[in-house]
């Protein structure tokens, strides 16, 4: 499919009708089928898309950075007007780094772990330039500058393991500007980091690409982050591009229904949670027997035979907004990312909550610290404090959220609830009793109340074991029921989570990331439970994906009455299904309560700044690029700072704060923070706020 | 980095202790009598007796145990009660030859071995990969004395590059060393092999290329550095295990070394020189685990960080 594009010989880079294929032993891949598309100097252009849907295969297509087995078939990527298809790869090798830079999404393993900053980032600057070693080193400490590392002649001869995530994709962004090259293609760049890490390193490739004139390819699956920071937006789906606009055209004016459908599934901080998240039904397509016609065709609600026989073409009224559909989104349609979704049906959320019995789970002023510096010679008592005095309870047929960034203890929090783990100091009860406080039988009955859904369902089982097996164990563990009644329920089970009982017989990677966690849920649900610790549930799907399993974790919860209790670092998630929200900062609580309170009137500044720092997937008026209102890096978890752990990046700190711990103080109706300067007045519930703002 | 290397050394004088006492008790235990030994069988027992007071078997444990340690210390392992030479002379004697030996076979083992292994993993599922993997894998199935009598003949009678056994010369050392060296390859290349196919397939490589660096300089200055570490493990082992077990391959080439030593003492009852023989060996292999400790943290410098807390 050509592009015939005006302008198309001042493009920085044109890629034209580009065909990628893997190939397998099960057959070849259309991994990319017909992608055109360009990019100016100084503009950024996002590839958007979910998991499989080819736009990583496109990125590395145009350095030819291909796995094994995968070429180019056909098409044409010009660089400055020259062809880079046809040339030798040697050729090609000499582009990567210097005209063409790459930043990968996980600083952690894209870095060798074994060399030196300094040299990794100098690497391509003494191959391209032929400079000398005293040259590259200081060119070395220039870019690591220029990405705004801080203390840099410190950081040269340091190690990856040694930085923090943020700084580990300073030092990645460093590599591969240090030859200034002419475009940067960004895979994810900001994954794997946490919400307020992701917004400095967006905001610092923004910062570059405008210095620095280059063009930017931003691949990643969150529309948040193309929100604020690509000027046109490219949609992909099964290896091909289906809607091409500037960003406000997409956000305001979604044509295709793929897009459309891509926008409704993410849960916005606004979302109506009485309504259920709509989701798209299905599964992406095989790639290696692609379809006849629109490859969306078998999942869109508004397919006809049309769609079904011949392939739209990517077409629009305007050059600069088109797409490749029969039936697209009308303009005048109501806005797809506005917090008014009729069509999704009423969530099925218990209506009321027994607040008057006691609650299912209670921690009081839980501790649990990790000594460190082992050996031995055990030497002094230094202990990375993962939880320091957390209390909260949980009631019947709650959801209650944790949230909070890498480090903040959420997930040592989970273990201490699951009994996996005993706290130092503090209890934690269920249903009153703590856990070493029960006798062998009851200990074992309290394994079957409390149970645990992980976040990577595929290493969460044995991969050596049918899916059948592993849902038998925890049944043959408590020696509960004969065989045949034990694959019986394991077929209810799998009917609750709306999977078929062909795949008692398949292996954990048969199976697609949506399947693998339904099936955690399924296996926790094995034992009747009545409380469910969800470590991160669905940040390890796509987007579509995540609202099906959220749907389906809420009408669990109806069904089998059900406490949840959700660990995750993805706001706009927990917001959305959580009815009492915790905030958790460097192992303390530091601000709990109603979920709409929280999050319309967060108290603790930190709070408000990581409400700032989620990548929005809509624009707002005049302020389409999110800003981080939170500067710095995490402390030291073993050696916290005194008073508030969070006054070293708090934009209200003083001195009161490094001499005095805050304790959670109340705002109404069960909002409370601990801050010496909260951002709302303590005693004043959410209504008085809503009536004064 | 000095905590960590006065750490192992720590580490290894416990270790080297611990030896030295887990040999004086098990000497201790064995039911033999050093003086009936030294006297011979036909001797009278009063002359057994006097001989056993002058040994100063007759003195409490402790005591035995100190002045055990004592004369260790001072480098004084005893006499042989088989020749009554010095056994710290005899074992000094011999133990360069061995060391000489064991040291370029590993070197050598490493050499072929991980060669092997690199062209093996830089051309996966090709023919390259199948024939260095048969090649190593052939010196496995070779018994070793048949290759060492094979290059003796072909090598040092047919034509006579090399000495025909013994130490006369300086070369004597290449052809035992290559026969070990040749036969024990095969573990390093499956090894070297799967580990940098590994490392190979990680992400820190894919950042490699996407510098535009060459294949070659990826693979030996990125790659090969993180393959090495179960290398390093497995040569540690390797020379611990050779030190006591080259005993076929000394007799082939008639090497004076350890080896053979020990055997003649096992034979003769000759505790001392046993002991002796143990020591130095457990001394050795101390020396080369805490070398082997200080290969792992200059190839991984997170180790060093990781052990100083």
């Amino acid at each position: 499919m050509v592009v015939n594009v005006a302008a198309g010989d001042t493009a920085l880079l044109q890629v034209n009708d580009l065909h990628t294929d893997i190939t397998t032993r099960q057959g070849v891949v259309h991994a990319v089928s017909g992608v055109s598309l360009c990019i100016d100097a100084g503009e950024t252009v996002g590839l958007v898309g979910e998991s499989g849907c080819g736009k990583t295969m496109t990125a590395m297509s145009l350095v030819r950075l291909l796995p094994g087995g995968a070429g180019i078939t056909s098409g044409s990527i010009k660089l400055d007007g020259r062809d880079l298809v046809p040339l030798a790869d040697s050729q090609v090798r000499s582009l990567r780094g210097s005209q063409i830079g790459v930043v990968f999404q996980d600083p952690m393993t894209s870095l060798n772990p074994t060399m030196a900053i300094g040299h990794q980032i100098g690497e391509s600057f003494r191959l391209h330039r032929s400079a000398s070693r005293r040259q590259t080193r200081s060119r070395a400490l220039e870019v690591l500058g220029l990405v705004g590392m801080p203390r840099p002649s410190e950081r040269l001869g340091e190690y990856p393991h040694q930085l923090s995530g943020g700084m580990r994709q300073r030092a990645m962004i460093a590599l591969a500007l240090v030859c200034e090259p002419k475009l940067l293609i960004a895979d994810e760049p900001t994954t794997a980091l946490d919400a307020t890490i992701q917004a400095q390193i967006l905001e610092l490739l923004d910062n570059l690409r405008q210095r620095l004139g280059m063009g930017m390819l931003l691949v990643t699956h969150d529309m948040g982050v193309i929100a604020g920071h690509a000027d046109r937006v490219l949609v992909m789906y099964a290896g091909k591009i289906v809607e091409s606009a500037p960003t406000e055209g997409i956000f305001a004016d979604p044509r295709h229904r793929y897009t459309e459908a891509l926008l409704k599934s993410v849960p916005s901080l606004d979302q109506d949670r009485s309504r259920r998240l709509s989701t798209i039904p299905g599964t992406p397509p095989d790639l290696s027997h692609p379809l006849r016609g629109c490859s969306f065709a078998p999942r869109c609600s508004f397919a006809t035979d049309q769609c079904n026989e011949s392939e739209p073409i990517l077409d629009g009224e305007t050059e600069a907004h088109r797409y490749a559909c029969y039936h697209p989104r009308s303009t005048t349609a109501a806005s797809v990312t506005e917090p008014a979704s009729h069509e999704a049906g009423r969530s099925q959320r218990p209506a009321t909550l027994a607040r008057e019995s006691p609650p299912i789970l209670s921690l009081a002023s839980v501790s649990r610290r990790y000594p460190v510096g082992a050996g031995v010679f055990r030497r002094g008592s230094e202990s990375i404090k993962a939880v320091s005095d957390v209390s909260l309870t949980v009631a019947q047929g709650e959801t209650f959220g944790l949230v909070g960034e890498s480090g903040c203890g959420k997930s040592t929090l989970g273990r201490l609830i699951v009994a996996l783990e005993r706290p130092d100091e503090g209890s934690v009860l269920i249903n009153g009793t703590a856990f070493d406080a029960l006798s062998k039988p009851q200990q074992r009955q309290r394994r079957r109340d409390v149970q645990l859904v992980f976040q990577d369902s595929y290493s969460a089982m044995n991969p050596k074991m049918r899916i059948g097996s592993i849902m038998r164990d925890p049944l043959r563990v408590q020696r509960v029921g004969s065989a045949a009644e034990q694959r019986a329920r394991v077929t209810a089970l799998l009917d609750s989570v709306g999977l078929p009982q062909r795949v008692t017989d398949r292996f954990p990677h048969e199976l697609s990331g949506g399947q693998r966690q339904r099936v955690g849920f399924a296996r926790a649900l094995t034992l009747s439970p009545k409380l469910i610790v969800a470590d991160e549930p669905v940040s390890a799907l796509d987007v579509s994906v995540q609202a099906q399993i959220i749907n389906l974790m809420q009408s669990l919860q109806s069904e089998f009455n059900l406490t949840y209790v959700i660990v995750s670092h993805d706001l706009s998630v927990v917001r959305y299904v959580a009815d009492r929200i915790g905030v958790m900062y460097l192992g303390r609580l530091v601000e709990i309560g109603p979920s709409d309170a929280v999050y319309k009137h967060p108290a603790h500044p930190y709070t408000a700044g990581l409400l700032e720092s989620i990548p929005i997937p809509r624009l707002q008026q005049g302020n389409a690029k999110q800003g981080s209102a939170i500067r710095g890096e995490l402390p030291s978890a073993i050696h916290p700072p005194s008073g508030c752990p969070f006054r070293t990046r708090c934009p209200r700190a003083q001195d009161r704060c490094a001499n005095e711990a805050p304790i959670l103080r109340g705002f109404g109706s069960g909002h409370s923070a601990a801050c010496h300067f909260p951002l709302i007045p303590v005693g004043a519930s959410a209504d008085d706020i809503g009536r004064t703002i | 980095m000095t905590r960590f290397i006065i750490r192992r050394l720590i580490g290894g004088v416990a270790v080297i202790w611990g030896i030295v006492t887990l040999v004086f008790i098990i000497g201790d235990a064995l039911p033999i009598n050093p003086a009936r030994i030294i006297a011979g069988p036909n001797a009278p027992a009063s002359v057994v007796r006097s001989i056993y007071n002058q040994l100063g078997l007759n003195r409490p444990l402790p005591q035995r145990y100190l002045s055990y340690l004592w004369q260790l210390l001072h480098g004084d392992l005893g006499q042989s009660y088989a020749t009554n030479q010095n056994v710290s002379q005899a074992l000094m004697q011999r133990l360069p030859f061995t060391l000489e030996l064991v040291t370029l076979s590993v070197i050598g083992e490493l050499l072929i071995g991980v060669s092997l292994a690199m062209i093996a993993a830089a051309h996966r599922r090709s023919f390259w990969d199948g024939a260095a993997s048969v090649t190593a894998l052939s010196g496995l199935m070779l018994p070793s004395f048949w290759l060492a009598l094979v290059l003796l003949y072909i090598l040092g009678y047919r034509w006579p590059i090399f000495p025909l056994g013994g130490v006369s010369s300086p070369s004597w050392v290449v052809l035992p060393a290559f026969t070990l060296a040749f036969t024990g390859a095969a573990y390093y290349t499956r090894i070297g092999r799967a580990s940098l196919i590994e490392e190979l397939s990680k992400d820190y490589v894919r950042t490699a290329r996407s510098k535009g660096l060459k294949p070659s300089h990826v693979l030996y200055k990125h790659a090969l550095r993180n393959a090495l570490r179960p290398i390093v493990t497995m040569a540690g082992l390797d020379f611990a295990t050779l030190m006591g077990g080259v005993l076929v391959i000394e007799q082939v080439f008639g090497i004076p070394g350890l080896g053979t030593l020990a055997w003649t003492a096992v034979l003769q009852n000759d505790l001392p020189m046993l002991e002796g023989v143990i020591i130095v060996i457990g001394v050795v292999i101390v020396i080369m685990t805490i070398l082997t400790d200080f290969v792992y943290a200059w190839l991984d410098p997170r180790v060093i960080v990781r052990n100083t807390g």
